[in-house]
């Protein structure tokens, strides 16, 4: 069966790159715009979630805390990306499981991505 | 309406001569007036004498013609002779003492009068023609008669100089008790002129030195405020170059969030199309100059994000003189090339810095950079100089180069501010940001034909400041 990875990215044009990106590459994907959407519900069988930190909020700090904080979701892996440079420090500290700089590209997601799924 | 003290002074000091002079005029009078009284009480005094000499000689005169009587006419003739010339003389002296008393002037007269008839009328033998002969006794019933009258004159003279004398002494009493008076009231304000003066002076001297003292301080005071005033815009410039920094960087960092966004969806799309298009030559040609295009401006913003971010430092304490040798030897090579004469002022003392060698070894050598471009080839010279002020790390890079003006002074450290047709406008920013993430401070001084001088402070390490 398909993996599903969610994410979230305030970026349109991001979100539809990375549902074709991925769809090709063989998994389901569900996209949100509004990453606030997870606090109160979270789509049924994830896998991963690909969140976004946006330069002035912290919604994707905020979002990662919450799911590593539930036992239902506490396990499945969180990538964030972003395009803050200091993102490495925020990612830990929010307890991410990993965390990808953007500009990145399709290689580096994949890999990233495979790499945490086969751990689980 | 209030009166000046200067005004006071100059009133007292007025008045205190008015009344010096009035007492000296007066001294004077009363010295000339005491002379006066003296000469006459002196002159009294002789005619009194004179007049006791006078009333001897009659004495005398009348006791011979007591006792001669008997003796022969002859004998008492050439006695009364002598008698009478010296009688004669005190009259003649009398009447010139007495010059201008009219009684003692009438009575002398009256007496001079008695002593003629006593001479040519009664006493025989001084007639000249020698004939009279009257007998002794008769000659002193009448002669003893005048005598007497001569000699209650005489007694009168005196009676009268006698009155005479004691008021001329009361006079004297009187000028000499004024003198006393006078030299009194000159010494006391004499005295209270001393007073007065000694009392202005010390008033004056007081206020002089208070005034002194006053402007002293005044002074003192000032400098001061200068001298804050000058820290206060030091710091201002400071401050507006640290307010600049900041803002930069967070421009710098928006738009490289705002970039990288866009970036993203590029890189996705591009390796999307490649895939797609992976047998049109052209296309993939297209799409490679996308992708290059993507990481030029990713570069672009990763270097002005890195010129102007917060840098983690890695602390080490060190010798300022010996990071200044190490940038010489990075930097030497262009040295060379460009000719330029390296003097080091080097204080041997210098305490040690804690900073991260390697960010500042970067700050310095993009300022040695700048200077080497700034200067012609074989006639530049690079000074280096620390000096430790105001317990402060102080780092000077000057060259004798082309210098700037201020509206370039004003944008050295933007970035992609260069003069430079190679450089790429980040140098002396990134160079800022190091200076600043070490707490130091970096200024520039310059002008045109002038040469251009880089001041960078830092603190010197101490326990208390640094922990690593």
């Amino acid at each position: 069966m398909k993996k599903k990875i969610v994410i979230a990215d305030d970026d349109e044009s991001i979100l539809e790159s990375l549902k074709i990106v991925l769809d090709k590459a063989g998994y389901r994907t569900e996209t949100m715009l509004n990453g606030k959407v997870l606090l109160n519900h979270i789509p049924g069988g994830s896998n991963l979630f690909l969140l976004n930190i946006r330069r002035s909020t912290s919604d994707g700090l905020t979002i990662c805390r919450h799911l590593k904080s539930l036992e239902s979701t506490g396990e499945i892996p969180v990538i964030l990306t972003s395009a803050v440079p200091e993102l490495e420090g925020l990612a830990n500290e929010a307890g991410a499981d990993d965390f990808l700089v953007k500009p990145f590209n399709i290689n580096q997601l994949l890999h990233m991505m495979e790499k945490h799924l086969k751990m689980k | 309406m209030r009166i000046s003290t200067e005004i006071k002074i100059r009133f007292g000091y007025a008045a205190a001569f008015l009344l010096l002079l009035i007492a000296f005029s007066y001294s004077v009078y009363t010295t000339d007036q005491l002379l006066y009284h003296i000469r006459w009480v002196s002159n009294t005094n002789k005619v009194l004498h004179n007049l006791e000499g006078l009333m001897l000689e009659v004495k005398d005169l009348d006791a011979t013609v007591q006792d001669k009587n008997q003796e022969s006419i002859r004998d008492i003739s050439a006695f009364y002779q002598n008698h009478f010339n010296s009688i004669d003389s005190i009259c003649g002296i009398l009447k010139l003492e007495t010059r201008g008393e009219f009684i003692a002037t009438t009575r002398l007269k009256d007496i001079d009068d008695n002593l003629y008839e006593l001479k040519h009328h009664i006493v025989p033998g001084l007639s000249k023609s020698g004939k009279s002969q009257k007998t002794a006794s008769r000659l002193t019933a009448e002669g003893q008669i005048l005598l007497k009258k001569i000699e209650d004159k005489i007694t009168d003279m005196h009676n009268a100089e006698k009155a005479l004398l004691a008021l001329r002494s009361e006079k004297l009493n009187n000028s000499t008790g004024s003198m006393k008076w006078i030299n009194v009231i000159i010494l006391v304000i004499a005295l209270l002129l001393a007073g007065y003066s000694w009392i202005s002076y010390y008033n004056e001297n007081t206020a002089k030195k208070k005034a002194n003292v006053q402007i002293s301080e005044y002074s003192h005071e000032l400098e001061k405020k200068v001298t804050e005033l000058m820290n206060a815009n030091k710091e201002l410039i400071q401050l507006r170059g640290l307010q600049k920094f900041t803002s930069t960087g967070r421009i710098a960092r928006m738009i490289a969030h705002e970039v990288r966004n866009p970036l993203t969806n590029i890189n996705l799309s591009y390796d999307q199309l490649k895939e797609l298009l992976k047998r049109n030559e052209h296309a993939i040609i297209l799409l490679d100059t996308i992708l290059r295009n993507s990481n030029r401006i990713n570069q672009l913003v990763s270097e002005l994000l890195n010129a102007t971010k917060a840098q983690e430092l890695n602390f080490k304490i060190v010798s300022i003189n010996t990071i200044l040798d190490e940038t010489l030897e990075i930097a030497r090579d262009r040295i060379e090339l460009e000719h330029i004469q390296v003097i080091k002022q080097y204080d041997p003392n210098i305490c040690d810095v804690n900073v991260d060698v390697d960010k500042i070894k970067i700050a310095f050598l993009n300022v040695v950079l700048n200077a080497v471009e700034a200067m012609t080839n074989g006639a530049g010279i690079l000074t280096l100089q620390t000096e430790s002020k105001e317990n402060k790390c102080v780092v000077r890079i000057s060259d004798n180069g082309m210098g700037m003006d201020q509206d370039t002074l004003d944008k050295i450290f933007d970035p992609y501010f260069t003069g430079k047709s190679k450089g790429n406008g980040l140098g002396l920013t990134n160079t800022q940001n190091i200076i600043l993430n070490h707490k130091g401070t970096i200024e520039v001084e310059s002008g045109i034909g002038k040469g251009t001088v880089f001041i960078i402070t830092l603190d010197f390490y101490s326990k208390d400041t640094f922990t690593g």
